[in-house]
């Protein structure tokens, strides 16, 4: 049986990521793999989305779109650093 | 494989790993070369590194933490690597006077985006391309339903403009018989707008 992740370590984990050299965006496909390499698997693209949904709805991350690549860059905020200073 | 149930902590007991390597050069390469050694190197395991680290940078970690510091600094060395090779081509673009900052930072972006291809998890790949194409075909269905509902729309009104033109023949109609200019027969100008009215109702 598929061992579900807690939302909340999905979502703490992407900003993990975005939070290493905050001056690249990153894409959803960087953002998966390295996830689920912090977490050791089990993160699907869809609980990705939601978390990624989350942060961006407390504003703790920031998106640009790339219309040149197709793609949507991810940033983390400064609220998003200090949240990740909080433990 | 599976997951790691330490990561969920709320205290992070690898702060002071992550710190070390963050801040201290020396200690990033040596840490990173424990695990991965240049060619020719040795390898060290978990157990070796326990006892170097303390040796080294006066303090202790436990198994599961190096074990955590380890899947965090793979994660980070492999940024800092792609980040590094488009912080340098940054640079060189901007000993040239023909680029913009903005042009620069798009390029550095751009090549960083591109060097992480070469890492990515080939099934997650495709299931991104994948996805990308069904949200193609998503976008392809909404502009055929609003399409149709433009059709819908234009039929609609083609529908009301007859039925006012209707209730105006009839109005028309009605009129005419109960006008006192009506005296039993039908003239050609009246039957021309009974024809009229019969066409449109």
């Amino acid at each position: 049986m598929k061992q579900s992740v807690p939302l909340s370590l999905i979502r703490r984990e992407v900003r993990t990521v975005l939070n290493m050299r905050p001056g690249f965006g990153k894409t959803e496909a960087q953002l998966l793999e390295f996830s689920n390499a912090l977490i050791g698997g089990g993160i699907s693209l869809q609980e990705l989305r939601d978390a990624l949904e989350w942060n961006l709805s407390e504003r703790f991350i920031r998106s640009e779109r790339d219309d040149e690549a197709n793609e949507t860059l991810w940033f983390i905020t400064q609220s998003g650093i200090a949240q990740q200073n909080i433990r | 494989m599976a997951r790691k149930e330490t990561a969920d902590k709320e205290v992070r007991k690898d702060a002071k790993l992550q710190n070390l390597v963050l801040r201290d050069k020396q200690a990033y390469e040596d840490l990173w070369r424990f695990r991965y050694p240049e060619e020719g190197g040795t390898k060290l395991g978990f157990d070796e590194i326990l006892i170097e680290i303390p040796k080294l940078y006066g303090f202790t970690v436990s198994l599961s933490t190096l074990s955590n510091f380890y899947d965090w600094f793979k994660v980070r060395k492999s940024i800092d690597d792609d980040a590094d090779f488009s912080e340098q081509f940054m640079q060189e673009l901007a000993k040239k006077d023909s680029f913009t900052p903005t042009q620069i930072r798009e390029a550095g972006q751009k090549l960083f985006t591109l060097r992480s291809i070469r890492n990515e998890n080939p099934k997650e790949f495709r299931d991104i391309a994948m996805l990308g194409q069904d949200e193609e075909r998503l976008k392809q269905n909404d502009k055929r339903i609003a399409v149709s509902k433009e059709s819908v729309s234009i039929q609609e009104r083609r529908i009301s403009l007859l039925e006012e033109k209707a209730a105006e023949a009839k109005a028309k109609l009605v009129a005419l018989t109960t006008s006192g200019k009506s005296k039993g027969g039908i003239t050609p100008e009246t039957l021309a707008l009974i024809e009229e009215a019969a066409r449109l109702l």
